[in-house]
């Protein structure tokens, strides 16, 4: 039997004791475990969940209020999405507005305490794009299951008529959009790594201590936990990888706001303008060092070749470009060798979310992208391939 | 005769291509792409089906060889992992299950990580040895698992992506012309 995906309170415990995560982290993953032998993911009823809205919004709101045009919204997938209309007072005035509800599927691929993605999108109102956050049900008391309120944005996902995988990876960007998309992907990653996190506005995250490895053995534990918890079957390389990475840890220099998942998909824009209007799904967001999140976005399995054979990064523009561009807009230096390290700590991360926690959600039929998921899965591959690649040269010195 | 796999694949493609796709709304981008990943993976399947039995027997080997060699720098193997060796060795018989060659694997898979994660408390020589074998294997089985799903868009390493009958060809080459040295 596999102990996994009927997990006993004693193994949910064990792996609990074993691994030094944040607060949050760990509420999230015990929730996931404790909820893993239980039903599998129906269909949401939109006339259902527009009755939980309305009860939802009434203990909200405080003038009356009218829900219109409710229906589900495809894509996504981490949450079940809902986009309606709201006329509501909003203190001032009558107002009508798009919004979006973001409900955590059974289990998601991505798991974490809802409390962490609204946070980080609140505090990084004004300096980057992001939706507005207007309510989370944290529990799910309302809503059934964890749910957030935000505006809607507009905005398209692949340029039209564009090529890539699912989830945006690989997107192929024309030539005529990058040089708008490339600057505000790069500039608005400078903008929150620059930002000095307030832990008062941030309160689901564990601040890493500064001049110490504390926060990346953490989230070495994070992932480490995610796997022990999440795979199907073990992979000696992750074996290897992550005893590397404990053994290598590097010191931090500096706390940023880390997204987790930044690359082509994860952003929405403005076809005709060449500008990004938000950044999207900050569920995997924490404190720690921007390394992490610069290493993610220039992964060789989210570039695509330009027009002249040239590598571009998360679709867009070339490694070198990308560094100095990065370098300039946030006055804040890129360490090569944490750099590096950062490249072999992402691409384990990247193969815990693919080969286990994508394979495992679709295994227990958890989500309504099930089929995506084990698709996605099959990413773990190439990521596998990058990491065996930068450990060979690792061991070798 | 019952319609053979391949057969009974192209008619649940041409199902999917021909009649159910073009019956959805164009408005659920969610249900269309699910029937196309749907299509794909048929495709995907298709393929690969003639060699599901193989690829399974390749990678037990190929776990067997690496268990054994790792045992082999690691101290003498625990009576656990002897017993695995000894049956990944002997289950590659042509009427055993494809789903038991796998369940052996994943064990032999779980009984890795135990050995690695002790060489690596160990440190110094029995650490890297052991990180050779496993880059070693890993070398050996990506080029295996790249292979078997390429279909699916993700492979960026175009320069060394192999067929999937000369991906498991190399890997019967390797398991059965190198076997494991004293350390």
């Amino acid at each position: 039997m596999d102990v996994r995906q009927n997990p006993t309170p004693a193994f949910i415990e064990g792996v609990r004791r074993k691994y030094n995560v944040e607060r949050t982290v760990d509420s999230a993953l015990t929730r996931k475990m404790n909820l893993r032998g239980g039903p599998r993911y129906a269909p949401a009823d939109p006339a259902e969940f527009e009755a939980r809205l309305t009860a939802f919004l009434g203990e909200q709101l405080d003038q009356p209020f009218t829900i219109k045009n409710l229906k589900p919204l495809g894509g996504g997938a981490s949450k079940e999405q809902f986009v309606f209309e709201l006329d509501y007072f909003d203190g001032e005035s009558r107002v009508s507005e798009k919004m979006i509800a973001r409900r955590s599927p059974y289990e998601s691929a991505v798991e974490t305490n809802p409390q962490r993605e609204f946070q980080s999108v609140k505090a990084l109102a004004g300096l980057v794009p992001v939706p507005k956050a207007y309510w989370i049900d944290e529990e799910g008391q309302s809503f059934g299951r964890p749910t957030q309120i935000y505006s809607f944005v507009g905005g398209v996902q692949k340029p039209s008529g564009g090529s890539g995988n699912v989830s945006g990876i690989g997107t192929y960007f024309p030539a005529s959009l990058r040089p708008g998309l490339s600057a505000d992907f790069v500039d608005m990653l400078a903008a929150f790594h620059q930002l000095e996190p307030d832990p008062a506005t941030l309160p689901a995250f564990d601040m890493p201590k500064l001049g110490s490895n504390e926060g990346a053995l953490r989230t070495i534990s994070w992932w480490a936990r995610v796997w022990e918890e999440d795979r199907l079957e073990d992979v000696p390389l992750m074996a290897v990888a992550e005893n590397w990475l404990r053994a290598n840890a590097p010191i931090l220099d500096k706390v940023s706001i880390v997204h987790g998942d930044y690359r082509s998909g994860n952003f929405l824009f403005d076809e005709a303008q060449s500008k990004i209007t938000a950044i999207l799904d900050w569920e995997l967001s924490y404190l720690g060092d921007r390394h992490a999140d610069l290493a993610w976005a220039m992964f060789d399995s989210f570039a695509t070749d330009g027009e002249n054979g040239e590598r571009l990064m998360s679709g867009l523009l070339p490694k070198d470009a990308f560094i100095a561009r990065y370098e300039a807009a946030s006055g804040l230096p890129i360490d090569p060798k944490r750099l590096a390290y950062f490249n072999i700590l992402e691409l384990w991360k990247g193969v815990v979310l693919t080969a286990a926690s994508s394979a495992r959600v679709a295994n227990g039929l958890k989500t309504h992208q099930n089929i995506l998921l084990a698709w996605s899965a099959n990413l773990s591959f190439p990521l596998m391939e990058s990491l065996r690649r930068l450990l060979t040269v690792e061991f070798a010195r | 005769m019952s319609p053979d796999f391949d057969l009974r694949t192209r008619v649940m493609m041409a199902a999917l291509e021909d009649v159910i796709i073009p019956a959805i709304d164009p408005k659920n981008s969610l249900a269309i792409e699910q029937s196309k990943l749907l299509l794909g993976n048929l495709g995907m399947m298709r393929d690969q089906i003639d060699y599901y039995h193989a690829y399974e027997t390749v990678e037990l080997a190929s776990l067997t060889k690496l268990l054994e060699t790792l045992s082999l720098h690691n101290g003498p193997a625990s009576p656990e992992t002897a017993g695995l060796i000894a049956e990944g060795s002997a289950a590659a018989g042509p009427v055993v299950a494809t789903s038991a060659l796998r369940k052996i694997s994943r064990t032999m898979r779980e009984a890795a990580r135990s050995i690695i994660d002790a060489a690596a408390a160990k440190g110094g020589d029995a650490e890297r040895e052991s990180q050779q074998a496993v880059l070693a294997y890993s070398e050996e089985a990506l080029t295996r698992e790249r292979a078997w799903t390429a279909g699916y868009g993700f492979d960026v390493f175009p320069e060394t992506l192999r067929s999937i009958p000369t991906s498991l060809e190399l890997a019967q080459h390797e398991t059965t012309t190198s076997a494991p040295r004293e350390g």
